[in-house]
């Protein structure tokens, strides 16, 4: 998609983010210990997908977003966005960005507000006329002749998601962008964030609900204390456990019988069981023992390890069982 | 810039003491013209009296002494009650969460701070003119004496606060606090009455060492009082004491606030 009433020569074909060796040290004060709130950052993110940032709380997050926003200076190291130096504010013109802790002129409503923030990244004054009903109508967002003081948080939260697409950014960092909505709308923004990621955009999604980042996230990693413990796809974090939940249409002694002479005594919750074979051919020989009683089997499904709990098991120091 | 500043602008005045000042500047005006409406007389001759009193004075000896006092007023009152009402201007934007919403966007942070002092100084221009520009414009549109004085006086008055508004801008950026820019403004503003008289204490002072560096602070900061003299002596008598007020005021105005912004852009938000 062309750029919104900017006409920015960012670096095409270069990562959308990109940093190598990036340090960042807070010297608190005189006589307090400095803070190393990031250490020796390595990360590329490609153009087109959706990158999940996890960590604890205080775990450097922010301050990798800040140091790509050019909004705090590394220590050490390099960091660039879409082929630029982040404090080049004519690069910050081809992104968007939802902070955390947003704070929003309460005084205004919301269309001159989001003419203020289009302005601001250089957006012409015929786009951002247009551009406004497109983007509040993105965000669903009712009642935007009201003052920002009385709106909701939820309603806020999608002023500062129409702000950040405001210049139809080709890079969106998001930090926590379902904070305070309901579940309706937190699939509204899972959507949504699909449907920019459909056309092309990066997202860099910051955020502590780890179900949606398994949703929707292309990429993702983990930051404790400042440093790169895993990266990857959520895919390859949420691994198989090698562990079944067998559902029968009816267990009966024989049912019983069956399946203890292949996988010993097992612990039925009405029609379905946990069960976890030494291998595929076990599996396939209780299957046929089953099928032979005769009973129907309604279902079998693998169980696998959610990012949360692989999530849990990188934090607290526990390796993940292979 | 000027997003920041056109922005800037509206929510200076929608605070309540930017109210009081825009109520004010709406109000002064509106009394002081009535009051002059009602003194004035034009004799025969075409001259004119006023009534001040039991008795009418010649016009040129009363605007002399009321456009004075105006100026007095002026440099005292309303510059407190505009560092009231702009130091907001110069923290709310640095507050926690704005703050990385602006700095995010595609412009440089001294623009920034450079749009939201430019508000400041524009809103305390603009009151100023309304309280004491206008009836001076109507005392020259009745009665034909040209006030050319009386608006360089407020014009040396607007850089006594530029200069305060920028010594704000300069701590707003170390310690995000308003009421601490209004307390920086109003000691400067009391630090600079005691310097200018400074020569009368050093008979109470007996270490050399302090006398020298009172002298050196007042070189250095702005000399408010010293401009406030001098606006209201160009007015009663047509002679500038000294051209040297004016400019060191100046470059610490324009000093001061480089620094404000080159420290805003290297701070780590």
């Amino acid at each position: 998609m062309a750029a919104v009433g900017t006409n920015t020569p960012v670096a095409a074909g270069a990562p959308a983010v990109e940093t190598a060796g990036l340090w960042k040290t807070y010297r608190p004060g005189l006589g307090q210990a400095p803070v190393r709130a990031l250490r020796d950052v390595t990360i590329r993110v490609e153009r087109g997908v959706i990158f999940g940032l996890l960590g604890q709380n205080g775990a450097g997050k922010t301050t990798l977003v800040k140091a790509l926003l050019g909004l705090t200076r590394p220590t050490a190291g390099a960091a660039r966005v879409l082929g630029c130096d982040p404090a080049d504010p004519v690069a910050r013109r081809r992104i968007g960005y939802l902070p955390e802790a947003m704070r929003l002129p309460e005084f205004m409503k919301a269309e001159p507000f989001l003419h203020y923030m289009g302005a601001l990244n250089g957006v012409d004054r015929a786009t951002r006329k247009r551009r406004i009903p497109e983007v509040l109508e993105r965000v669903d967002l009712q009642a935007p002749r009201k003052q920002i003081k009385e709106y909701s948080k939820g309603m806020q939260q999608r002023l500062g998601l129409a702000q950040a697409l405001m210049n139809d950014p080709d890079l969106l960092f998001l930090d926590e962008p379902t904070e305070g909505l309901d579940p309706l709308a937190r699939k509204q923004v899972r959507d949504l964030l699909l449907e920019l990621r459909a056309a092309g955009k990066t997202i860099f999604l910051n955020a502590h609900v780890l179900s949606e980042v398994e949703q929707v996230c292309d990429q993702c990693l983990i930051l404790k204390q400042g440093q790169v413990v895993r990266s990857g796809k959520p895919s390859e974090f949420t691994r198989k456990t090698g562990e079944y939940i067998l559902t029968l249409a009816q267990v009966t002694d024989a049912v019983h019988s069956a399946a203890q002479s292949v996988l010993g005594p097992l612990r039925w919750e009405g029609p379905s069981a946990h069960i976890k074979p030494r291998d595929r051919a076990q599996l396939n020989e209780l299957i046929d023992r089953l099928r032979a009683v005769p009973v129907e089997i309604e279902s079998l499904e693998p169980v696998k390890s959610t990012l949360e709990e692989f999530f849990i098991e990188v934090i607290t120091g526990k390796e993940p069982r292979e | 810039m000027m997003a920041i500043f056109l922005r800037a602008f509206p929510e200076l005045i929608s605070r309540r003491v930017g109210m009081v000042l825009v109520g004010l500047a709406l109000l002064m005006p509106a009394l002081h013209i009535y009051g002059w409406s009602r003194s004035l007389e034009r004799l025969p001759d075409g001259s004119f009296v006023v009534h001040a009193g039991p008795t009418a004075m010649p016009v040129h000896d009363f605007l002399r002494s009321d456009l004075s006092n105006q100026l007095t007023f002026a440099h005292t009152f309303w510059v407190l009650l505009a560092i009231f009402a702009t130091a907001p201007a110069l923290t709310t934007f640095q507050e926690r969460g704005w703050a990385e919403l602006l700095f995010s966007k595609g412009l440089r942070r001294w623009e920034v701070l450079l749009g939201r002092y430019l508000a400041g100084l524009t809103a305390f221009a603009v009151a100023l003119f309304f309280i004491c520009g206008v009836p001076a414009l109507y005392v020259w549109w009745t009665t034909g004496i040209t006030q050319y004085r009386f608006f360089t006086g407020l014009g040396l008055t607007l850089l006594s606060f530029a200069s305060l508004l920028s010594l704000m801008a300069l701590v707003s950026v170390l310690q995000v606090n308003a009421a601490l820019l209004v307390m920086v403004g109003f000691v400067q503003f009391t630090f600079a009455r005691f310097l200018a008289t400074r020569g009368e204490l050093y008979v109470l002072i007996p270490w050399d060492w302090l006398k020298t560096l009172l002298d050196w602070l007042y070189y250095l900061l702005p000399k408010n009082a010293g401009l406030q003299r001098a606006a209201t002596t160009y007015l009663t008598t047509a002679t500038f004491v000294s051209w040297w007020l004016l400019w060191t005021t100046a470059v610490f105005a324009v000093a001061a606030l480089a620094a404000a912004c080159v420290l805003l852009q290297r701070k780590n938000i």
